[in-house]
């Protein structure tokens, strides 16, 4: 920026200035719009907070008020990153009791007994596994698959080799929401190296009830909510060529069969 | 209605009373994307007060139609125009062109002036009044104020600069009602004349406190402007110049032509 900034008539004029000719807005009250922002983290929507802490009026963008930047600065304190999301499955103590199925292994849980009884062994790629909880239920359930996965974990189960004309699941359950970048989904299932038959993905339906008011002493690790309308047009640009069912309980769940 | 996954420490009413803050700011364009920036239960169960607001403010922004059309602003007064170089109302863009083009004036050279927004005509009517020596080209959007001011410069209307004459594109108060303030930079190129001096003005942040009575009133502004960000646009907008800003109730920015 090449602007040399000066006074007219000099600096005396400038501070002359009345209260109202600086520029600041009168009928805005600052400290309700940021309890309006923090709302907007209680809700799971925190990039929409990120944007109206960067959407004050000018005056504002100028004089930013202190606890505008206590606000930001917590966020990304609490904001889970990579490095948190590290290893975070190993401290999980897991429920294998399968009282607490959620809908979507439930559906997974189905669709793999179908393709048992058609002596099919299906291949599930799944995408930021935790802690490898839906595996080792299914497992638990005594059904047959192979299975091979992507996440930040070093360890977890053996990845095994799929069977000849094995159907190829690729799941990605409650993943989209952590993303920053939401084609990261996509571009690991490509890394699998295997075309999938049916994908499988879930998200929270709207905002997770689990949220509490208090987000300055919680791990924040959802961005956005979705709709479905708005999950599907994201998951339909990056999965083409599928045929998609839309299920929803506390979350949202896309299962694309290959046309 | 389906309750679930509607967040339970979200309250819509402050959220709303914060758009209409922003509102009141001059900050339209922000309050608008902030209507639909709303948690994803609200955008699948839109509430009906943020419809409202978003209607009424539809209703009373100015938009191109009414800029070219509206009545009141085409029966203005060379009075009028004349009474706004006097009254504070132009300051400090009025006292920085006069500056310049007593400077030219007094080294021989007689400016032609490239009026964007030409408003009221309140620019060639007060340089005449000054006793200042220049030619002019108005361009507004309501045709009839545009026949005035032509009408009212007289001899001084020139559709193109003559060659070897210092050129000024002139652009105050514009900005700030432009949804796309490119669409300023594409009307300056438009014409094709690579301009030696460029004046621009917006108002510093929000105009005069803001609007309290916005949802009865007219509204023109859509957008406000830190110094930086009225800066980066000049330079961004129009390059190789050497920007001056002057800081007021109305911000101007100088370039001159390196």
């Amino acid at each position: 920026m090449g602007a040399d900034i000066v006074g007219f008539n000099g600096p005396e004029r400038y501070a002359q200035m009345s209260e109202l000719a600086n520029g600041q807005p009168q009928f805005f009250n600052v400290d309700r719009y940021l309890d309006a922002t923090e709302d907007m983290i209680n809700a799971d929507e925190v990039e929409r907070a990120f944007w109206m802490l960067d959407n004050l009026p000018a005056y504002y963008r100028d004089h930013v008020p202190a606890r505008a930047i206590e606000i930001k600065e917590s966020l990304h304190r609490q904001l889970f990153t990579a490095v948190q999301y590290l290893s975070i499955g190993q401290e999980i103590d897991l429920d294998l009791t399968l009282s607490n199925f959620p809908g979507r292994a439930q559906i997974l849980q189905k669709m793999i007994e179908r393709l048992n009884s058609e002596n099919n062994i299906p291949h599930l790629m799944d995408y930021a596994p935790g802690a490898h909880w839906i595996q080792k239920c299914l497992l638990q359930l005594g059904l047959r698959f192979t299975y091979e996965w992507k996440g930040l974990d070093y360890d977890g189960p053996p990845e095994l080799i799929p069977e000849p004309d094995a159907k190829v699941i690729f799941t990605a359950f409650e993943i989209i929401e952590h993303l920053s970048n939401e084609w990261e989904i996509y571009q690991n299932y490509l890394k699998f190296s295997r075309p999938a038959d049916i994908v499988m993905l879930s998200t929270p339906f709207y905002s997770c009830p689990k949220s509490g008011p208090d987000w300055r002493n919680q791990a924040l690790g959802h961005l956005r909510t979705y709709t479905p309308v708005e999950f599907m047009n994201i998951i339909g640009k990056m999965f083409q060529g599928f045929e998609w069912e839309c299920f929803t309980d506390e979350t949202i769940i896309l299962i694309g069969k290959k046309k | 209605m389906n309750e679930l996954g509607r967040p339970k420490y979200f309250n819509l009413e402050m959220h709303i009373n914060a758009i209409e803050g922003m509102i009141r700011s001059d900050e339209i364009q922000i309050a608008l994307q902030m209507c639909d920036q709303v948690p994803g239960w609200y955008r699948d169960h839109y509430p009906p007060e943020l419809e409202a607001i978003k209607n009424t403010l539809y209703r009373q922004c100015y938009d191109q139609i009414e800029y070219a059309t509206d009545d009141e602003e085409a029966n203005c007064t060379r009075a009028f125009g004349e009474a706004q170089w006097d009254n504070g109302y132009m300051f400090p863009r009025a006292e920085i062109i006069s500056k310049i083009i007593r400077k030219m004036n007094e080294e021989d050279q007689i400016p032609w002036i490239y009026d964007l927004g030409c408003s009221h005509g309140n620019l060639p009517l007060g340089l005449i009044k000054a006793g200042h020596t220049f030619t002019y080209r108005g361009a507004g959007m309501n045709f009839r104020i545009q026949e005035k001011v032509k009408s009212w410069v007289g001899e001084r209307w020139a559709e193109n600069p003559l060659p070897d004459r210092p050129k000024i594109l002139y652009c105050t108060e514009v900005l700030e009602h432009c949804f796309n303030p490119h669409d300023i930079v594409h009307s300056a190129h438009k014409i094709g004349v690579e301009f030696d001096v460029i004046i621009l003005s917006v108002p510093m942040y929000t105009l005069g406190g803001g609007l309290p009575d916005w949802n009865t009133r007219r509204i023109g502004h859509v957008r406000t402007w830190t110094p930086k960000e009225f800066a980066d646009f000049a330079d961004s907008a129009f390059r190789g110049y050497q920007w001056e800003l002057t800081l007021s109730d109305s911000m101007v920015l100088k370039g001159m032509r390196k």
